[in-house]
């Protein structure tokens, strides 16, 4: 079983711990992508940041408190208050943490031997699912480049599909390259 | 009627001074009003909108959740369904006690 977070996991034979609603009987998973880890450090770090505020609250309470207590906000409100304003700010910084997660878990290209299909959330409560035949596929293409796509090797991944079906891309996945050469190897 | 008269029918110390140009004692109310107390229940207001709106979000990202599991099973949706259900139940605790601390002592 390949691990869940895994952001690049290519089988030959069949990924059997992935499956997609739409997947065939007769139909193996080769590929799955994921964007870069590394994405996910910008809003870890604000995460950290906008948290630490109330951590600091929860370490060092009366520290906290006898500061709030000579400013105004001890004449708004209570000790008991400010504890439940805290439990709602948490709350607020909670639910970026967990979009900006499901953003990144929920944004997949999966190749398989017959198609493509990638599935991208768009937070907070929108998400598409694209799919398309592997012989409408004209063209793979990828990019690479920036400080951050050197230093971790990610960039993006194009493809292009015959008619009307709608192009294909993901963007900041690792190995750009192999992935680019694995997808071409796995076209009919 | 003189500014004690008013006084008198506002029951109220603050009541207009000579120079505020004031002279209905039915409007005696405003001037009992306390800056302090409107701005605490602006916030308050402010704070249980978002307690409210943090919860709906915590019901329709659980339902989210669920459906994203259909669409894309990997050996991780259940703890996602869970952590899930797990932030709804606080949200809606929260909102509990911003009800509790705040709304019930009105009534």
């Amino acid at each position: 079983m390949h691990n869940p977070l895994s952001t690049f996991t290519f089988d030959a034979d069949n990924i059997k711990s992935v499956r997609f609603s739409t997947q065939y009987d007769n139909e193996s998973i080769k590929l799955f992508l994921r964007r870069h880890v590394a994405t996910n450090f910008f809003w870890l770090f604000m995460l950290v940041l906008l948290a630490s505020p109330a951590l600091f609250l929860v370490f060092y309470p009366d520290l906290v408190f006898s500061f709030i207590d000579t400013s105004v906000f001890a004449q708004l409100f209570s000790h008991t208050e400010l504890k439940l304003i805290v439990a709602i700010y948490m709350l607020g910084v909670s639910y970026y943490g967990i979009m900006n997660f499901m953003r990144w878990y929920f944004d997949v290209l999966i190749v398989t031997n017959k198609r493509v299909i990638d599935i991208a959330l768009v937070p907070p409560f929108n998400w598409q699912v694209t799919q398309a035949q592997l012989e409408e596929v004209q063209d793979v293409r990828h990019t690479q480049g920036g400080i951050f796509g050197i230093i971790f090797n990610m960039g993006n991944i194009y493809i292009q599909t015959a008619g009307t079906s709608q192009n294909i891309a993901i963007y900041k996945v690792p190995k750009p390259n192999r992935v680019h050469e694995l997808i071409i190897q796995l076209l009919p | 009627m003189t500014l004690n008269q008013i006084k008198e029918i506002t029951n109220n110390p603050l009541a207009p001074s000579s120079d505020t140009g004031i002279k209905l004692p039915e409007l005696g109310w405003i001037t009992n009003l306390d800056p302090i107390d409107i701005v605490h229940w602006l916030f308050v207001a402010v704070l249980l909108l978002t307690t409210v709106s943090l919860a709906l979000f915590a019901f329709l990202t659980l339902r989210q959740i669920r459906i994203l599991n259909r669409v894309l099973k990997t050996p991780l949706a259940p703890i996602l369904t869970l952590f899930a259900l797990l932030y709804l139940i606080l949200t809606i605790g929260t909102l509990f006690l911003s009800f509790t601390l705040w709304i019930r002592p009105l009534f």
